[in-house]
């Protein structure tokens, strides 16, 4: 299990995507926020019948939408990111990685050879995968880094 | 009362304890012990209703790791005393911790039992097919032809299959996850804590020491896919990395089948976790590598009374016909003696004082032998954090109010800013995140509130000197978006983000081979 391998041969399908929710055009603001909050997804696409329209994130919860007057009532239109960058499904780990260190972008929608929505790659799921690829150094640590004992207990 | 006691939201750091962790480094013991203290909070369980039960072997330490109650008792035995706690005290909510070696040899029996009981406690067995405590040897499910320390020659017994025994002492919840799979073994920890009855989960869990790969074939991420098979509930069973193959039943025997060729969805079996007859978590339970991949997720989960209840019951019915008892009483009702203590009293075993020191005896493993890393990319994960470019902090006083926070979180263009206090130490964190969860759709007025009353209080820290691998740890175990690395003071000096890490393994990636 080579992560250098990997992330050169395997795509973006392979990293879960699931980490967002889809909202109809026209839902307010306030609408959006509170479904974002019940499923504890930070990344809402906007979707108009299948299509994609944009994306509405915590992000721009922090930059649009808290200390703004009246957003709440505004449809989820007026704040999200419209015409979002999106990735191909058949995009190899190791180039949106690239993208994701070059473009400030947290979420990107990841499309099909149809141009439908297959999910979204996150930041977190990515940093996931490559934590896979390290159970041992990086899942089996103690708690706290201070943790270790200086010797096995055993007989 | 009129006042309602608010119970405190517990969080991760709640459930570690202070004790030394004593497994050897690298150990599938630390991923599930991470899993179980982030679960925890999520189920709203008071620390005080918890117990973790455990018997003798490396699993049997987990409870001095956990700040809850916890009872290290003796071999082969966590399910009879988790029994009579549970009747004793059906209010709480009991864990049972414990290997192959010590559940299904030692305490065979007592795994029985528990289980058919349907006793409501939830058993983890960590299985790694070894015995790591006493340093090698085989055990009931080490496989047949298995070369250790106790059968040079290879294992002549036939194997154990846990989730098989389980299903055959009539269990009502069965389920079977990895150490390494964390987000499903948070998953099935939920759910055996949601199952009223008796939860039985088989854990693989890798004993890096002593027998290193024994899961391999079910975690390696290019072969799990294709040696794995996710039940899911009203699911058809497919498999694989390219999802392409599932599992057909040909009269009673299961066969694996690629989809397409004129082999549909609806061909394929179906999982059905509440059925009443067991045959068919039996039958998945059959499932075993090579031939098949094996089964992940729950097997059976059914209803059955549930055992303390019926006791309890019981009691208080003769109680309420017969009135209390009297022990004094009973004891005294029949034949009964005393037995006259002996004239030199009691006698006492002399201890030689040449007997040698356990340090003698068992060499220390170090630190650097265990954690001999086998490339140079698992060499990172222990450099220190130090060795990172990691950005400077922004830091903003407890006092900043909302609005100035949101407002210079824009301007500066940052995610997250941490909060000090006059000494400059550390004190909180706040992020979008809090934002999120707490600002957003809410009507908190932002120029009167602190944020200081929003932020993440005490948050988690790593130092400069802490391994590479502890910031992936948070960040991937907990989700963790931003770890602030503090001086001994507690003073932040840099801030670790997903981003950045990102960016750090793009850089060291980069080319698809080293020369
Ligand atoms: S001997 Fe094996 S099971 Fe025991 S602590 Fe060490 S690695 Fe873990």
């Amino acid at each position: 299990m080579n992560l250098r391998t990997n992330l050169h041969s395997d795509t973006i399908k392979h990293v879960d995507l699931s980490f967002f929710i889809e909202v109809a055009k026209g839902l307010k603001v306030r609408h959006a926020i509170e479904k974002m909050q019940a499923s504890q997804r930070k990344c809402a696409l906007v979707m108009d019948n299948g299509s994609l329209l944009g994306i509405f994130t915590n992000h721009d919860i922090a930059r649009k939408v808290l200390d703004r007057e009246g957003v709440n009532d505004q449809t989820v239109e007026s704040v999200m990111t419209a015409d979002p960058l999106t990735l191909k499904a058949d995009m190899k780990i190791i180039d949106a990685i690239k993208v994701m260190g070059e473009k400030p972008y947290r979420y990107m929608p990841v499309i099909n050879e149809e141009g439908l929505v297959l999910g979204t790659l996150t930041h977190y799921a990515v940093i996931k995968y490559i934590s896979d690829h390290f159970p041992e150094e990086i899942y089996n640590l103690p708690p706290t880094p201070d943790h270790f004992a200086q010797a096995r207990d055993g007989a | 009362m009129a006042d309602a006691v608010e119970t405190p939201k517990l969080d991760r750091k709640d459930f570690v304890s202070d004790q030394e962790v004593r497994w050897c480094p690298g150990c599938g013991d630390y991923a599930i012990l991470a899993q179980m203290q982030r679960v925890l909070p999520e189920l709203g369980i008071p620390r005080e209703k918890l117990v973790f039960v455990s018997g003798i072997g490396c699993s049997s330490r987990f409870p001095y790791y956990m700040n809850t109650y916890g009872l290290h008792t003796i071999h082969g035995r966590a399910a009879t005393v988790a029994t009579g706690l549970k009747v004793a005290n059906p209010d709480l909510h009991v864990w049972i911790v414990t290997g192959d070696g010590d559940a299904l040899s030692i305490g065979g029996n007592h795994l029985l039992h528990v289980l058919r009981r349907n006793v409501n406690v939830n058993i983890l067995l960590f299985n790694n097919r070894i015995y790591g405590l006493t340093k090698g040897q085989y055990s009931p499910t080490s496989p047949t032809g298995k070369v250790t320390k106790s059968s040079p020659m290879g294992s002549v017994e036939q194997d154990l299959n846990a989730i098989s025994v389980a299903l055959a002492s009539e269990a009502t919840f069965v389920a079977r996850t990895v150490d390494r799979q964390t987000k499903h073994l948070a998953e099935i920890l939920k759910r055996a804590s949601e199952h009223q009855g008796t939860s039985f989960v088989e854990i693989y869990q890798n004993c890096n020491i002593f027998n290193d790969g024994t899961w391999s074939f079910a975690t390696e991420a290019d072969v799990k896919d294709d040696n794995t098979l996710l039940l899911e509930h009203g699911q058809p069973m497919i498999f694989g990395k390219e999802k392409d193959k599932g599992i057909r039943l040909n009269g009673l025997a299961p066969e694996v089948v690629t989809l397409g060729d004129g082999v549909s969805e609806e061909d394929l079996l179906k999982h059905d976790e509440t059925l009443d007859n067991p045959a068919h978590a039996y039958l998945l339970s059959r499932l075993m590598y090579p031939d098949f991949p094996v089964p992940l997720g729950v097997f059976r989960n059914v209803q059955r009374p549930v055992y303390e209840e019926q006791v309890v019951a019981q009691n208080e019915k003769a109680v309420e016909e017969r009135g209390e008892g009297n022990l004094h009483a009973l004891l005294h009702a029949a034949d009964t003696w005393i037995v006259p203590e002996g004239p030199d009293g009691e006698t006492v075993r002399e201890v030689s004082e040449e007997e040698p020191s356990l340090s003698d005896i068992i060499p220390d493993i170090s630190q650097e032998d265990q954690l001999a890393p086998r490339t140079s990319l698992q060499h990172f994960m222990y450099d220190p954090i130090s060795s990172l470019d990691l950005p400077t902090p922004h830091s903003i006083p407890a006092q900043t109010s909302l609005s100035e926070a949101i407002k210079l979180m824009r301007d500066e263009n940052a995610g997250c800013l941490l909060v000090v206090n006059k000494k400059q130490r550390l004190v909180g964190i706040f992020a979008q995140g809090d934002l999120f969860e707490k600002v957003a759709g809410s009507d908190i007025d932002l120029q009167n509130t602190t944020v200081a009353e929003m932020m993440t209080k005490d948050p988690t820290v790593l130092k400069a000197s802490d391994p590479i691998g502890h910031i992936l740890h948070l960040m991937s175990l907990q989700g963790y978006r931003h770890i602030p690395i503090v001086d001994p003071d507690g003073r932040p000096i840099s801030l670790a983000s997903f981003k950045v890490m990102l960016q750090f393994t793009g850089g060291l990636f980069a080319e698809p081979s080293v020369n």
